[in-house]
């Protein structure tokens, strides 16, 4: 960094000591809702849970040994696609290395789906706060169908914008499309994961970084634009391990709580559109 | 102690503030000094030297929160301690990784002939900045950029990815940036 630059800079740090103490006692509190409080320091409400537990399990053992538990075995999740998952996340796993299901409820790829019901999805998408588990992650892409509805005009101009080549088979038979960049080897991109990059592209981000789908867990998808420019100037695969990145200088992940779903949804629709 | 009894010791001019304020803050203002410096002995002597301010300073401030007040000390003390040993080429490479981050907030040289903002009015500038951040990106930023901590610190701390804390301040800085152009600062 030359000298006027680090000087400058010096000066941005000096007159952060300025910075409003309503703010800085705000960030520290805040860090504080974190943190553990040892439980044993409340001794009555420490009574009061194990109280509750004690009720709580006698009135298990009275209403399992009096047979009113209900005879259904507990089903495994499913999507709205069929998609099944367990809590150790291994079906998903397995649907990475085979070749690309038709689920029972597959969306026919050349047809206007019906728009999602949004309060539904949006209901499962809230569940799903926080640290998403394997489930959850299930859950959120049934919220996809809305984007599944895309039709192939419209998923032709926004490759005519990034001037991308997608295959030309099972569009959105299984959620995801196959982005190829200058003549590399195609990679499965999710429908949601596809709108991030499109998303972040056209806010002008440099770099992105995009964890593919858990049903790809095996890969990272990393674009490289140059600002103003249509087509990526490098794309590559890497593995889920990040040490293996290289030759980017800064990377950002993308986190399922950066965006709003369905904001995405509606931004990609004013792109096909012709409105943005 | 409370901070007010800390503060009515310091009014009375009874040296059993200083003692008070060791006893409760002197982790806090060693954990600010270190991030700067990374340097147990220099930080010690930051903080010794913190309570000496204090001790110039109070009265006439009561601060309203002590321990930003004392961290305030601790961190331009230490900042200056570590300016005057990168003129003497010594020290680790972490600050000056935390300024080069700053300097991508430095607005692009227009061609106005105006001089640079003055100090006050740049922190005032900045504080108007902050408030309009939703609190979770202005808490990431000033744990970063005010009390010089690292990523993983920062993300533990909020519970964050620590993607989501370098997303985060990459965007922030970004607006920063854009926020000083838009004011026309000349830094």
């Amino acid at each position: 960094m030359d000298e006027k630059r680090n000087e400058q800079a010096m000066k941005l740090y000096e007159a952060m000591s300025g910075v409003d103490p309503e703010l800085l006692a705000r960030s520290e509190k805040a860090g504080k809702k974190n943190k553990v409080i040892p439980f044993y320091r409340y001794a009555r409400a420490m009574a009061a849970c194990i109280a509750l537990i004690v009720v709580g399990s006698a009135c298990w053992a009275v209403l399992h040994n009096g047979g009113l538990k209900s005879a259904t075995s507990e089903a495994p999740r499913t999507a709205m696609n069929g998609i099944v998952s367990d809590s150790a996340g291994n079906s998903m796993k397995s649907e990475a290395t085979r070749p690309a299901v038709v689920e029972e409820n597959a969306v026919d790829a050349n047809a206007e789906a019906p728009a999602a019901d949004s309060y539904e999805d949006r209901e499962k998408m809230e569940e799903c706060e926080g640290e998403p588990d394997m489930a959850c992650e299930t859950r959120e892409y049934s919220a996809t169908s809305e984007a599944q509805s895309l039709s192939h005009d419209a998923i032709d101009n926004l490759r005519g914008k990034l001037n991308m080549q997608t295959n030309s088979d099972g569009w959105f038979a299984d959620k995801w499309m196959e982005v190829s960049l200058n003549q590399d080897e195609p990679v499965k991109v999710n429908i949601e994961t596809w709108a991030r990059i499109l998303y972040d592209y056209l806010n002008g981000l440099d770099v992105i970084l995009v964890e593919d789908a858990p049903e790809f867990t095996d890969y990272l998808t990393v674009l490289v634009y140059e600002q103003g420019k249509d087509e990526a100037s490098e794309a590559f695969c890497i593995s889920g391990d990040y040490m293996k990145l290289m030759g980017v200088e800064e990377t950002y992940l993308i986190q399922d709580d950066e965006y709003d779903y369905y904001e995405l949804v509606d931004f990609i629709r004013q792109i096909v559109d012709g409105e943005n | 102690m409370k901070d007010t009894e800390i503060l009515d010791l310091y009014f009375a001019r009874d040296e059993q503030a200083i003692v008070e304020t060791q006893t409760k803050y002197e982790s806090y203002c060693f954990s600010i000094a270190y991030h700067v410096l990374h340097d147990q002995e220099d930080s010690d002597e930051c903080v010794n030297d913190t309570w000496m301010r204090a001790w110039n300073s109070i009265p006439p401030n009561r601060p309203d929160h002590l321990n930003i007040f004392l961290g305030t000390i601790t961190r331009n003390l230490s900042f200056d301690r570590w300016k005057k040993k990168k003129a003497l080429k010594r020290g680790n490479g972490e600050m000056e990784l935390e300024l080069e981050e700053l300097a991508e907030c430095i607005p692009a040289a227009g061609a106005s002939t105006e001089e640079a903002v003055l100090a006050k009015e740049l922190q005032q500038i900045i504080n108007d900045f902050l408030k309009t951040l939703p609190e979770k990106e202005c808490n990431v930023f000033l744990r970063r950029y005010w009390y010089s901590e690292e990523y993983n610190e920062i993300a533990e701390r909020y519970g964050m990815k620590l993607n989501s804390v370098k997303t985060s301040l990459f965007r922030t800085r970004g607006k920063l940036k854009e926020y000083l152009e838009k004011q026309g600062i000349i830094v």
